[in-house]
């Protein structure tokens, strides 16, 4: 297989390349010799050196040719069958015996195939023309050798009657041409999508499994700071094309758990995001009557950024069970299973974006979207994130009133006085605290995490030794 | 007018709706701050405290002048590879600017363009990548 991918690159080169009889040349002369590694030049008990070049600013030296031999090896080429293979070389601080051979060296026989013996007899620089009659995939290497004595090999102004032919990022083998069935421009072997041409990519996030949204409700006012009011698992995967514009961003909702005296309702804002940026939404779970206005696309009307309402109500979708309060807060009260909500946004429809352009995955910078509860079904009474912005429906009265002490000159939002939320946004999934107990009840390094300014303990809602008590963690 | 009977309204029913809601509200004693206090209304909290459990990272990629177009994909994992945080796809001659979200806990990153791979200190706010050997 390997040699048939050869054959067929060298096919390819020979009828797609421009430059295919042209000449791969190098003097050396622009960067070290990490560089030259990079671009799969093997260079062993040698360097790109400045010292004493043999033109220019740098050629290649090898280490005292006293106990070492210096190698250099080129990239692979595509040998065209004709020209020459020309370069520059001498032995600097001459004495001794010394020697240099050069191969050519093939898959077939990697061993190489030795087409210039030379014995040095003095220090002078030699101009070397060897002619090539070799076609296909090559590689050149230049053998210096000899010992005692301080003499070093140099190496400079190669041309290499060829094109160029390693991958630096595939191990510097040969150039490999994957198939690409849809002819995105990404080989099938990385696509996610290998038969879609408008789709490439599936970016994740969170990176693994559900993070965590843990809201209080009673906001203005303090809550009791369990953090159970709604807690919701989330997880996006955005599916990008091979030029990284957002084509779907699936939303994917878990309700786990309201341990709230009030019927709430959740949405999200994609701060960066403009509505006629969207062409459709799918999936949400809200009734007409909860008096949600929405657009065509599904987005909800009258914001200025692209925002889904994805319920209206917890207790509707994910009902208590008889004679409870709340859903999953109560260890000693009945389980209730939780319910999903899969949300679905186009934003690129068999390769044309909505009217307002399209969305980089950079720019819909989903880590900042912006989730919030819609408080007791009263549309106005959104609770957010601290410091996230309220959206265009959000109520400004309710603001720097009771214990909120949301500042909308100052940029402060969603938080007291003393500065504490009303929600949480948690990386993972989040084993939130049974009802009426404190999240420092439950998780016993929140609160040198919260006074070290993030510093201690930043994985403080982990499952590790000396993190919890278990017993206020439902 | 209207507008200010529905504002009445609203705090009217924001009123009822916290006292039919405050059998979640603890009692609470105001007391000084303490180093480790068991309640969250006693924690001490500093204004810039941004209460995330993530960092934005910026990596700056500097390509490398190279005789052929490569382009390959470039990804930002954990370093125990559990966890893709970038997937992108980028031509190895050119220079980007990408970002990515990564826990606060993350130290390191394991950046891979191919069969190159290393290992990145993540603590920075801005990374930095190229093609070279390390």
């Amino acid at each position: 297989m390997r040699y048939f991918n050869i054959i067929v690159v060298s096919f390819i080169l020979i009828l797609a390349s421009p430059s295919v009889f042209g000449q791969y040349e190098v003097d050396f002369d622009d960067g070290s010799t990490s560089y030259y590694e990079a671009l799969c030049w093997d260079i062993s008990d040698a360097s790109v050196s400045t010292s004493q070049p043999i033109e220019g600013n740098r050629s290649i030296r090898t280490d005292k040719l006293n106990s070492s031999i210096g190698i250099v090896i080129s990239p692979w080429v595509q040998l065209t069958g004709s020209g020459n293979l020309t370069f520059k070389h001498r032995i600097y601080s001459f004495n001794g015996s010394r020697n240099l051979k050069v191969y050519l060296l093939s898959e077939a026989n990697p061993s190489g195939e030795l087409i210039l013996d030379y014995d040095y007899s003095n220090g002078t620089t030699q101009t070397q023309n060897i002619a090539i009659t070799q076609s296909g995939l090559y590689q050149v290497k230049w053998r210096f050798s000899g010992s005692g004595g301080n003499s070093r090999g140099q190496l400079d102004l190669i041309s290499i009657p060829g094109t160029y032919a390693s991958d630096p990022s595939n191990d510097c083998d040969p150039i490999n041409i994957n198939p690409d069935t849809d002819g995105d421009g990404v080989p099938d072997n990385e696509d996610d999508y290998p038969t879609d041409q408008y789709r490439a990519y599936d970016n994740y996030y969170p990176a693994t499994g559900q993070a965590t949204l843990a809201f209080e409700d009673l906001w203005p006012s303090d809550g009791d700071y369990d953090l159970n009011d709604v807690v919701i698992g989330y997880s996006f995967k955005i599916v990008t094309n091979a030029t990284d514009n957002v084509v779907d961003l699936i939303g994917t909702f878990v309700l786990r758990a309201s341990g709230a005296g009030l019927h709430n309702g959740f949405g999200f804002e994609l701060p960066t995001v403009a509505p006629a940026s969207v062409i459709s939404t799918v999936g949400y779970d809200v009734l007409q009557s909860a008096g949600y206005s929405f657009g065509s696309n599904g987005l909800e009307s009258g914001q200025t950024n692209a925002t889904v309402i994805v319920f209206d109500d917890f207790f509707r979708i994910t009902p208590q069970a008889p004679s409870t309060f709340g859903v999953n807060t109560w260890p000693t009260q009945q389980a209730v299973p939780y319910d999903t909500l899969t949300v679905v946004m186009v934003f690129m429809n068999n390769g044309t974006p909505g009217s307002g352009g399209t969305v980089s995955l950079t720019d819909l910078n989903i880590s900042e979207f912006n989730p919030f509860i819609v408080a007791g079904m009263i549309r106005g009474m959104e609770v957010h994130l601290p410091d996230y912005v309220p959206t265009d429906l959000a109520d400004p009265q309710y603001f720097g009133i009771l214990d909120d002490d949301s500042n909308p000159a100052t940029g402060k939002y969603y938080k007291t006085a003393a500065n504490l939320p009303w929600a949480l946004n948690i990386y993972e999934e989040f084993d939130y605290p049974v009802e009426q107990v404190p999240i420092t009840d439950a998780y016993l390094k929140f609160d040198e995490w919260v006074q070290s300014n993030g510093v201690q303990y930043p994985d403080w809602y982990q499952n590790n030794v000396g993190y919890r008590n278990a017993a206020n963690i439902y | 007018m209207k507008s200010k009977q529905i504002s009445t309204f609203s705090f009217l029913l924001l009123s009822v709706l916290l006292m039919i809601g405050s059998g979640c509200k603890k009692e609470l004693t105001i007391v000084e701050p303490t180093p480790n206090p068991d309640n969250p209304l006693e924690l001490v909290v500093s204004n810039s405290f941004d209460w995330k459990t993530t960092r934005d990272v910026t990596l700056e990629v500097t390509g490398i002048a190279i005789p052929i177009s490569i382009r390959n994909t470039l990804q930002v994992r954990s370093t125990d590879e559990e966890r893709v945080y970038l997937k992108s796809q980028l031509f190895m001659d050119q220079n980007y600017t990408l970002k990515f979200t990564i826990p606060s806990y993350e130290t390191e990153v394991l950046i891979t363009y191919g069969s190159i791979m290393k290992v990145v200190d993540a603590t920075p706010e801005v990374i930095y990548f190229n093609y070279l050997s390390q």
